[in-house]
């Protein structure tokens, strides 16, 4: 936290008012008295003009839910914002600053440009920018790289779950950490066992055995530490809304959505979630945070819907209260918002 | 707090159950952790046997009756059977307890590691939920399922794929009355890790070597991807969980060869095949290696050592029909199923040849790795599950003799089953998760924990000195010892 504020080293600032022309968007930018505004509303794309750069900071102020995704692209085509490691981050409303390490994201090189991608429903006014080239010296650049890739932190995403990102000793060579401790574990047994027999003559494996495993796994453990360290969350709270309000891991406005539907609808409400067709993040969410309640994924024209696992199933006129979630499709006759979290999120009532 | 209330409720009833068995050992220390495992795996057992067998749906009368029963029939051993409080209920006679391991220059650090790793999990488990990166967890849905008695065809099938363990357990509160809060289930997880890690360095203190239970707990603390799986709710930390708690106890039998160790090592070995679908053949190749060496160990005795035994398998044959009753035959055994269309599908064994020849063969990617490679990577190069299969193979390979010496052998052999047995399952019998990284990485969580504990007990006996001997003399047991007294001794046997 303390790193993503502190001023960035070797960075140069930019000059917005100059750099906004060249901002490649698929959403009108605007020039505020105090930066460059863009108004969020589902997802806007970024392409920066800064090829070569390797870390940007970035002052901005937000209102709304905004999630910010960072990578890097070749400027023609729009890359998958959400492939792993996903690098994102929340702006919380007002001002702030975030820092941003490009090296670390998939498929970086200097050839290509940093790729913002903010989703959700908002408005963000970048009001400063800094980046820091990498540097012209292939030697010291690629060193860099590797550092940076050793050190670089866990990002949790959709794929967490089946597997941890490998830690690269030297990415650049592609030498990952596990396999130099690997070896490094094997010598150094080799290494306990040879000069225990040659000071006492005695075959005695054991203890080489236990100091090397120890040693290379403390190793191991201090790397995962360092790189797991900012993803933890080490601030738990009793109150349920309040843990759902606080998460925003994967979208800005999927957790406050949730714990104002958990307050809004009744226990014994059958509730319908109108989403886009291809979310299945966003319904399957709020469904299984709104369990026990009855609860099935609203898609139009169908005479029947279908919950999560198919467990549950409603008809339409079955539906007491909808939850409304970025979805392409308006509300169904009859139904009105009744609490709002912004305009794309909110939960809705028969009028 | 209503879970924290539920908690020991279940928590009480397991350790009323190890009484009624006469499986305590005699050590809270032990009896508290063992017992949470033991009580969740019998209120799991018989809550959703009740369900599936007789239609009735968890209620809290149910809940409280099928709690109170252990501790009931414990009570009523007690009051019928004076001497029942002092028979069974310790450890293995011979025994010196000891606390702190040695060196403790070298353990602290490791403890400290341990403890921080607990920590982190603990508060990180329990402030986020996690289970929502997949949107939501089978496992953590099925709970909801059944606190709320939903009983249909879906329901029914989801239920089976959690488990009985993962589906009730963390139900508990919920069931009681308490509003549904899906953090229950991290709760329960995060509980789990904690009873793990006591029970490893409580049963080694109480068995005179501190230094294998510490050694385990960091041998699974530095496993990055268990300890991430603890924070979250899928089930494949359970399942680890259940099967390296059930090793401690086979590295016991092994060591010291006391039947009751066997016993727990059974109870616990059943509550692993009460999670997922794949638990029961995951547990199945420890369950017969076990029976096996207690009928070896205990041949003397004849039958009689399997049949006391007989009673926890039969039990668990419950728990089978009642899965059968739910889903059928075909959905209570899906990898039998999977098995016989692989080996009877051409196509399939031209599929796992083409996927195990690797890169060019795969298919159109010529620099895709095959199935062989990244399962060996999964093993030891990408960091998920530390460095433990490096330090298990350099010592088996330099400490094999010591295997055997310290009665490590039926344990080991064990442990290679479940390994070949994963192997199989990543290479063969779903070989496209293995080639989309889908579970190669997790499916490999439960019998790295159970390595992790073997390990840990391996290298702590080959830095004993020589003369030191963990078996118990006469390789007969107990009952041939005592038959010997007094006579002269074989030199050299």
């Amino acid at each position: 936290m303390l790193l993503a504020v502190a001023p960035l080293s070797g960075a140069r600032e930019v000059s917005l008012r100059e750099f906004a022309a060249q901002i490649g968007s698929t959403a009108p930018l605007r020039l505020a008295p105090d930066g460059i505004g863009v108004d969020v509303d589902g997802w806007v794309g970024l392409f920066l003009p800064l090829a070569g750069a390797e870390a940007l900071q970035i002052d901005y102020r937000s209102a709304g839910f905004v999630m910010l995704t960072w990578s890097s692209g070749s400027g023609n085509s729009t890359p998958a914002p959400h492939s792993p490691p996903w690098h994102r981050q929340v702006l919380a409303p007002g001002p702030g600053r975030v820092t941003l390490d490009l090296r670390t994201t998939p498929n970086w090189s200097v050839d290509r440009v940093p790729f913002l991608f903010l989703q959700g429903t908002g408005t963000v006014i970048v009001t400063g920018l800094r980046a820091r080239a990498a540097a012209q010296d292939p030697v010291t650049r690629t060193g860099a790289f590797d550092e940076a890739l050793r050190w670089a932190p866990v990002r949790i995403g959709h794929t967490t779950i089946n597997f941890i990102d490998e830690p690269f000793w030297s990415a650049s060579r592609n030498l990952l950490l596990q396999d130099v401790l690997g070896f490094a574990f094997v010598a150094l047994v080799l290494g306990g066992v040879l000069g225990w027999w040659a000071t006492k003559r005695r075959w005695r494996p054991g203890p080489a055995v236990a100091l090397a495993a120890i040693v290379a796994a403390a190793a191991g453990n201090l790397v995962f530490a360092v790189r797991a360290a900012p993803a933890l969350s080490l601030a738990p709270s009793l109150d349920t809304d309040a843990r759902l309000r606080k998460w925003t891991d994967f979208d800005a406005e999927l957790g406050p959505l949730a714990a104002l539907a958990r307050g809004a609808i009744g226990p014994k409400e059958r509730v319908g979630v109108l989403a886009k067709p291809s979310d299945w993040f966003g319904w399957e969410t709020l469904c299984f945070h709104l369990a026990p309640r009855p609860c099935v994924q609203v898609v139009s024209g169908s005479p029947e819907y279908s919950g999560l696992h198919g467990v549950d199933r409603l008809r339409p006129d079955q539906i007491d209260a909808l939850v409304f979630f970025h979805a392409e499709a308006p509300l169904p006759p009859g139904f009105a918002p009744s609490v709002v979290l912004d305009k794309n999120a909110f939960v809705a009532r028969r009028r | 707090m209503i879970f924290l209330l539920a908690a020991a409720l279940m928590c009480a009833s397991g350790v009323g159950l190890l009484r009624a068995l006469r499986l305590g050992t005699g050590s809270l220390a032990v009896d508290v952790p063992l017992g949470w495992f033991a009580g969740m795996a019998w209120f799991a057992a018989v809550t959703f046997s009740i369900q599936a067998l007789l239609g009735v749906p968890a209620n809290p009368p149910l809940a409280i009756a099928v709690l109170a029963l252990p501790l009931a029939g414990w009570g009523l051993l007690r009051w019928r059977r004076p001497g029942f409080a002092s028979s069974g209920g310790s450890g293995p006679p011979g025994l010196e307890r000891r606390r702190m391991p040695r060196p403790r220059w070298l353990f602290a650090p490791m403890a400290a590691w341990s403890i921080a790793v607990l920590v982190a999990v603990a508060l990180h488990g329990m402030s986020t939920p996690t289970h929502t990166d997949d949107a939501y967890r089978v496992r953590a849905f099925a709970p909801v399922l059944v606190a709320a008695g939903t009983w249909n065809g879906q329901a029914r099938d989801l239920i089976a794929m959690a488990g009985p363990i993962p589906a009730v357990a963390p139900a508990l509160a919920w069931i009681l009355g308490a509003p549904v809060d899906p953090f229950h289930v991290n709760a329960t997880i995060v509980l789990t890790f904690l009873a793990l890690l006591v029970l490893l360095v409580a049963l080694a203190s109480e068995r005179g070597t501190p230094e294998a239970g510490w050694g385990a707990a960091f041998a699974l603390t530095s496993i990055p991807l268990l300890v991430y799986h603890v924070t979250s709710t899928y089930s494949d930390a359970w399942l680890a969980m259940y099967l390296g708690a059930a090793f401690a106890f086979l590295v016991a039998f092994g060591q010291r060869r006391d039947t009751a160790d066997a016993a727990r090592a059974l109870l616990l070995l059943l509550g692993a095949a009460m999670v997922k679908r794949e638990g029961e053949l995951v547990a199945l190749p420890a369950v017969a290696i076990l029976l096996a060496q207690v009928a070896w160990v205990r041949r003397a005795e004849g039958v009689r050592s399997i049949f006391r035994l007989a009673p926890l398998c039969a039990a668990y044959g419950v728990v089978v029909a009642g899965r059968v009753a739910a889903v059928g035959v075909p959905g209570a055994f899906p990898f039998l199923r999977a098995a016989a269309e692989r080996t009877a599908s051409a196509g399939g064994a031209a599929a796992t040849a083409a996927a195990a020849a690797g890169p060019v063969a795969v298919g159109a990617s010529t620099s895709a790795p095959g199935v062989w490679t990244i399962f060996v990577e999964a093993l030891f190069s990408d960091g998920n599950l530390g460095l433990l299969w490096w330090v298990l193979a350099v010592s088996v390979i330099l400490l094999f003799p010591r295997i055997r010496k310290h009665g490590l052998a039926w344990s080991g052999a064990a442990l290679g089953l479940i390994f070949a047995e994963t192997a199989a399952s990543a290479l063969w019998l779903y070989p496209e998760f293995t080639l989309n990284h889908g579970t190669v990485h997790r499916s490999l969580l439960p019998v790295s924990a159970a390595a992790a504990v073997w390990l840990s007990a391996l290298i702590v006996a080959a830095c004993q000195p020589e003369s030191m001997k963990s078996i118990p003399p006469g390789r007969r047991g107990d009952a041939t010892r005592s038959g010997s007294k007094g006579r002269p001794r074989r030199r050299g046997g």
